[in-house]
This record gives structure tokens, sequence and C-alpha cells, in this order.
């Protein structure tokens, strides 16, 4: 689990530490305060050699033209700068820092023996100068090109050195070494972007395997009682969808289903396939209607306890930190695991958190206070 | 859908109940000023448990200048150091003294002890010094009060007693003042909306410590 976080020069960070996560940890505040930076940071600093996240940065860095000021705190080209986000996770340190470098080359990338590729789903071992040209987009390997350089460590202990290409190369992350040890297995979901069937198709396949799918389709089935039951539909290895019964002449597949549906069954859905590890959620509970928010959280906090995974969420939402403070109120649920973070910019260059623990926010809400 | 309060003023001051809230609003208009904000912390016995949310919501970080107000009960140098304690143990610089804004620091705060920074007691025992004594009504609310006095038993009634039972109100001075404004042509049941219907003489020499204290403190 993260205890807690620090970020230096991180977007929209010069610096912020975080220390008082729990198992399940709300964050709030004003629009462009950072609580979705939040996410990716940790995102970045657990997702190292998932595609992802290399989709998400290439995502991105390509809608902006300015992508260093954007993730770099007071860029300037001609200053080195560097981006740590440092972890406790269960007690252990970690960081990993991000240099931008402009000079990098393809043929002394590939002398310092560069081997795998991500995305790709088959790495590469060792690439030829013309094929890694290729793979950047580039005629030459003497082209200078655009990264970051992105080093974990463990401790003292360094773990990885990736490289992150950028535009004009094809962006993609380039991996010169990487050693296991470093937690851990983490989803970065953002509202109405979480229609993964695909994805919910081989969890709830995996989960039917272990005889673990009751569980999760009993919470969807009292959270949205039109829905009977689930059944996964794999079309081939790693692709396919979820049907649901909502009563008509042949299941739907839960494309078809509301949003506040689809939020539910991929975050059940999301849980146990990252057991152990972390789930950040943007903007949890979009879509959910508040007569069910209190049961929604419910059954996320009872899902994520079951499998060892810890929320980190945003929201804006009034409604949704009430139903999280009632949710908690309930037999069997540990008030010490709720958090409630709001992030206040108290000048250009400062964002301060303030901490509410279950006790603070309930005082909170029973007098109707602001806290968003 | 009314909106979850804020604090969206640099002026705040933290009272008791809705009673003193109103009261209180009402006694800073004498002294012309209007850019307070008054937040009802929900009861006497909130005031310890509810200060740490207080100083976490939006915008306490932006209060310049925090006044409290609190009832004395059965001692004020108790209920002072009872403040004291939780401005302290939430980063705050607490003032020695009720009835002094401490002007170091930000924000700056003052403490008033009700009635008086001395006296036990609460708010209703300041409103009744405010009542004229020509005013007859005082009398008939001083004679009620005897009377209770001598037909109800006065001692602590026992645990789990009926609300009905024959024991002398356990807050005299909140009996007697409700006594005085059952007798008024217009009759007010609480002692905020009375001073919102102009029944306290806020410009009455009793209030005029308070007055200047928040005068002191706000302007």
């Amino acid at each position: 689990m993260i205890d807690a976080l620090t970020l230096k020069n991180y977007k929209t960070f010069k610096f912020l530490a975080l220390g008082q996560f729990s198992p399940f940890t709300l964050l709030g505040g004003m629009n462009d305060v950072g609580k979705t930076s939040i996410l990716t940071a940790i995102y970045i600093y657990t997702a190292r050699l998932q595609p992802a996240m290399a989709n998400l940065a290439a995502m991105r860095s390509q809608n902006s033209p300015n992508w260093a000021e954007t993730y770099f705190h007071g860029f300037s080209p001609s200053a080195e700068k560097q981006i740590e986000i440092g972890v406790v996770w269960s007690g252990m340190r970690g960081r990993v820092e991000i240099q931008y470098d402009p000079t990098v080359q393809v043929g002394a990338l590939l002398d310092s023996g560069l081997q795998n590729r991500l995305p790709d789903p088959h790495p590469s071992s060792v690439l030829d100068p013309g094929r890694l040209a290729a793979e950047f987009g580039l005629m030459s390997g003497d082209q200078n090109l655009q990264a970051l350089r992105m080093r974990w460590f463990e401790g003292d202990e360094q773990k990885s050195d990736i490289y992150w290409m950028l535009p004009p190369a094809k962006p993609g992350m380039y991996v010169k070494y990487s050693l296991p040890g470093l937690p851990s297995p983490s989803a970065l979901l953002f509202p109405f972007m979480r229609e993964l069937p695909d994805a919910a198709a081989r969890s709830l396949s995996e989960l039917v395997k272990v005889g673990a799918a009751a569980e999760i389709t009993s919470h969807i089935k009292m959270l949205f009682p039109h829905i009977r039951d689930l059944t996964p539909v794999l079309t081939e290895p790693g692709k396919g969808t979820v049907l649901a019964d909502v009563g008509l002449p042949k299941p739907v597949p839960i494309s078809e289903l509301g949003e506040g549906a689809k939020e539910a069954l991929n975050l059940m859905l999301t849980i146990p396939r990252i057991r152990g590890g972390v789930l950040l959620c943007d903007e949890l509970g979009a879509g959910i209607h508040a007569s069910i928010l209190p049961r929604f959280v419910q059954s996320i906090a009872a899902t994520a306890r079951k499998y060892d995974c810890q929320i980190i969420a945003t929201t804006h939402s009034y409604e949704l930190l009430s139903a999280a403070y009632d949710a908690f109120a309930q037999d069997g649920m540990n008030h010490e695991d709720l958090t409630y973070v709001r992030l206040d910019r108290t000048s250009p260059e400062t964002v301060l958190p303030t901490v509410f623990n279950y006790e603070k926010l309930g005082i909170a809400l029973s007098n109707d206070w602001e806290v968003r | 859908m009314a909106l979850p309060q804020a604090i969206r003023r640099q002026k705040l001051l933290l009272a008791e109940g809705k009673d003193e809230l109103h009261f209180l609003d009402e006694l800073l208009k004498t002294i012309n000023i209007s850019d307070v904000q008054i937040i009802d912390i929900g009861g006497k016995d909130k005031f310890r448990p509810s200060f740490p949310t207080i100083t976490a919501l939006s915008g306490f970080r932006s209060v310049v200048r925090l006044g409290i107000i609190r009832d004395a009960e059965t001692e004020a140098e108790a209920t002072l150091a009872s403040v004291r304690q939780s401005l302290t143990e939430n980063g705050l610089t607490a003032p020695q003294q009720a009835g002094v804004v401490l002007t170091s620091g930000v924000p700056q705060i003052g403490i008033w002890i009700m009635p008086d920074n001395r006296r036990a007691g609460c708010i209703e025992d300041l409103c009744w010094d405010g009542i004229s004594e020509a005013d007859p009504r005082r009398g008939c609310a001083e004679m009620f009060m005897g009377c209770l006095g001598e037909s109800l038993e006065k001692k602590a009634a026992p645990p789990g007693c009926s609300a009905s039972a024959y024991y002398f109100p356990k807050q005299a001075a909140k009996a007697k003042l409700q006594a005085y404004l059952a007798g008024l042509h217009e009759p007010q049941r609480e002692l905020g909306r009375a001073a919102e219907a102009g029944v306290w003489d806020l410009k009455h020499s009793a209030y005029a410590d308070l007055r200047n204290f928040l005068a002191e403190l706000f302007r």
C-alpha cells in the first residue's frame, strides 16, 4: 500500500508531500489544483513496464506542443530540471527520476545495450540501427531525439533505466534495463473512458475459473437489480466482452449498459486484476446515481479489501464524500481505512494538502460544511 | 440545492449555536461591522471536537481575524482554558486572557467568554443584564422564578427522571429569559430571533465591553 508520496517539479507541483494515505483515499480540491496529476505520478511510479503508461505518456505529450512545460514544473530548455516522484510503499522507499534529454542518439542508445521496446507485445531483443531508426520514424541513427530518461530506484539501488521517446519520433518506451523488485500492479481509470470489454472479459473469465465471480456479480446485482447475471465471452486470446442478462430475450454486451453500471463493473473487475496493488481512479462514482453511492462505495471498498488493493480516487462530489462516510460507518468497515485529502493552491508555487480522517470528515458533513 | 457552508470571509466569528449567531449578527450591526462571517458550531459540547474540522475547511487559511465566543457555564477560567487548548492543539496562538485581542500573528485571535469573561453563566445572563430595570416584565420573570424556587425541588433530578418531574430548571438563567420573552406583546421563543426583532437594546451599557471587543477584533 502507498503510505506517502513526494513530488518534485512534476507538472503543477514544484514540491508536494502527502503523508497520510489509507486503503481508501479520496482527493479533492479546485479544478487544476493537481488531483489527477497525483494519480498519473503514482501510475508512472508503479507502472514502469506497463505499455499503458507509454500510451498515456504519448497521448499526453502529443496533445500539447509544449509537453515539457506540461510535465516539468518551471521548465526551461536551457536549465536542467529533474522530476522526482518518491513513494513509500508499505514502509519501503522508492522513487523515479525523470530528466529531459534533447540529444539522444539512436546509435548511442543501441551501444548502451537497449533491449526492449514497449508497448510491443513481443519485445525484440537487440535491435539493429536501421530497424531502430525505422522504429523511431527517423532516417538516420545519428539524428538527435528528444526523450525523457526515467530511472527507478528502490532505496538507493537503481532498478530500471528507460527512455520515453517523444515527438517527432514515434512515442514509445525503450528499456535499457529493468530489474524486478519494485511494486506493483496498478490501474489508472478516467471517467467515461472505462469501457474496456476485453479486459473486463478476461478478468471475469479468470474469476469464473477460480470460483470468485459470484461475489463480484452479487455486488453488481445489488447495485443494479435489473442486471440478473454476467457472463464473460472470450472470442480469441485476450479479446472478448461481458454479456449482461437484463431480462431481455438476449443478453446485452456491457458496452450497451448505462455509464453507472459500466463504471461499477469496470472498477469491480479491475480490482482483482491488480491484487495487492493500487487502483487510481479519476472522478470516482461518475455516472452513479446518488441513491446508490453509499452501497457503491461499500462494494468497491469491500472488494478492494478482499484483494488487498488500495483505492486512490479524485472527486468533486459532496455526495460521494457523504456516501464514503456512510459506507465506512457500516458494520465491518474500518473507520481508519478512509481518508479524504483536499488540495489547496495557496500560491502559484505552493499546493498544500489538508487531511480529513473519518471523524473530521463526519463532523464537516454533519454540519453541511464545505470540504471540497 | 443549497451549497455547503464554506468560509468565504477573512473575518470569522465562531458561535456556540444559532441563538448566539443571530444575536452576534445583530450586535455587529450596531457597531457598523458587516464583513464578518459567523459560523454556528452546533452546541457547547461541539466546540472541542469540531474546531479541528473548522481549521481544515476551505477558506480557513485565508482567515486573518478569528473570534471565538463561548458560554462560561460553571467557570469562565475553565472554559477559557479549554478554548486555548483547542487553539494550540491546532497550531494557533492562543490569547492569555479572554476579552483581549491577540494582535501578533495571523490570524489575530480574540476569545470572549459569556457573559463577561469573569462570571459563570451564559449569553442569557448578558441579555438579562441588558434589560432595563424599568421594564415591568423583568420583575414578573423574577417573581416567576421565585415561585418556581418555592414550589420545586432545588436539586439535580436523578438520572432517567421524566422531563416533567417537579425539579427546579437546570438552567435558571435560560428559564428566566424564556419567562421574559413569553411576556412580550409579540412573544419570542428564541434569544437570537428576539435580537433580530429588536427586543434587546443592544446599545445598552451591559453590552459595551462585548461591543468594544468585537470592534477591536474586526475593525
